[in-house]
């Protein structure tokens, strides 16, 4: 996976799609400005979601809540996805020895595990029907306080890239 | 401009942008990322709310989310004076980051009409949202987006902070 991995960011350098980058200023600043929006959306879903089922605003249901975070968070997270990759295409082999980029990537694994373990234990249902002033299983409040936990580390790893690392 | 140029030169200033302290640059940027994250974030949450994502959810409880994004608010506030003070000379005579207080502004203002003006009609939720409101779902939402953009744009546009060889150009 190293090795492969290592591998891939050497061949990006050497792609149509890497010299696209460098050769147009605007794409690095217009990729990181968007990157922000995308932060901005999906970190304003998930953290309605999550707020919620820590006790914030409870007289909301939280069903509904439940049924568009997935949706809207998902756009902000590929709006990201893609404005990430394109980052690391514009300096692939500099993105792939830093270690903050590292740590970014392990908290962003970690908090796709705590999502996927939120539907697949059945929490996901469970709050599904907790309504207007009633608390969330301790449980969710668990996975709640770690989503929130992961996402903010993604932000911190993310705006550790140029100081840790040297990124940009 | 002196004013600027007192400013950038107290020590404070030069701590945080010279000081190759954890504490000062990286932390004071990555406390304005958390504070954006919070405050736009969700304010861009309850916009969506407004313009009929989620419709079924009521919309004065939202009205709680008010404490943090004002949390959200100060440590902006607080973070950016310091990164603008790092940096006066350059930043505050960008006209992009003027362009980013406007947007700001306009954005902030708006919360707070949404809140004496909206949120404090009882009968909010058993009518529909009026014309008036979706306007300003919509307008934040532009106030956000502007003012990320040209925040990031500050790093590129104009005349550009940061010494040589130092890493507060970002």
């Amino acid at each position: 996976m190293y090795s492969f991995l290592e591998q891939f960011s050497h061949w990006l350098k050497f792609t149509d799609l890497h010299r696209f980058i460098v050769s147009n200023a605007w794409v690095v600043p217009a990729s990181q400005s968007f990157h922000f929006i995308g932060l901005a959306l999906m970190f304003g879903m998930v953290g309605l979601l999550d707020l919620r089922m820590l006790g914030v605003a409870k007289h909301l249901p939280i069903g509904p809540i439940n049924k568009v975070t997935p949706i809207y968070g998902l756009i902000g997270f590929s709006i990201n996805l893609i404005t990430g990759f394109l980052l690391y295409a514009g300096d692939p082999v500099q993105y792939f020895n830093n270690v903050a980029y590292r740590w970014k990537m392990l908290f962003i694994l970690l908090a796709g595990l705590n999502l996927f373990a939120f539907w697949v234990t059945g929490t996901s249902k469970a709050v599904d029907s907790i309504g207007a002033d009633q608390e969330a299983p301790p449980l969710a409040k668990v996975m709640a306080g770690a989503s929130l936990f992961l996402w903010i580390g993604v932000m911190f790893w993310g705006r550790m890239l140029p100081f840790i690392g040297s990124a940009f | 401009m002196p004013f600027l140029q007192w400013l950038e030169a107290l020590p404070l200033s030069v701590w945080i942008r010279e000081g190759n302290s954890f504490w000062g640059y990286p932390t004071i940027l990555f406390l304005h990322t958390l504070g954006l994250g919070f405050l736009a974030g969700l304010s861009v949450a309850m916009d969506m709310r407004i313009l009929g994502v989620a419709s079924s959810l009521p919309l004065i409880p939202f009205a709680r989310f008010y404490p943090l994004m004002w949390i959200g608010f100060w440590v902006n506030a607080t973070s950016g004076v310091l990164l603008l003070a790092a940096d006066a000379t350059t930043k505050a005579i960008n006209a992009t980051f003027w362009v980013k207080m406007g947007f700001t502004l306009v954005a902030v203002l708006l919360l707070f009409y949404l809140r004496r003006r909206f949120f404090k009609d009882p009968l909010l939720d058993s009518k529909l949202i009026p014309g008036k409101g979706k306007a300003i779902a919509v307008l934040s939402l532009v106030c956000w987006t502007g003012a990320i953009i040209a925040g990031r744009l500050m790093a590129y546009l104009g005349p550009v902070a940061g010494l040589p060889g130092q890493t507060n150009h970002f």
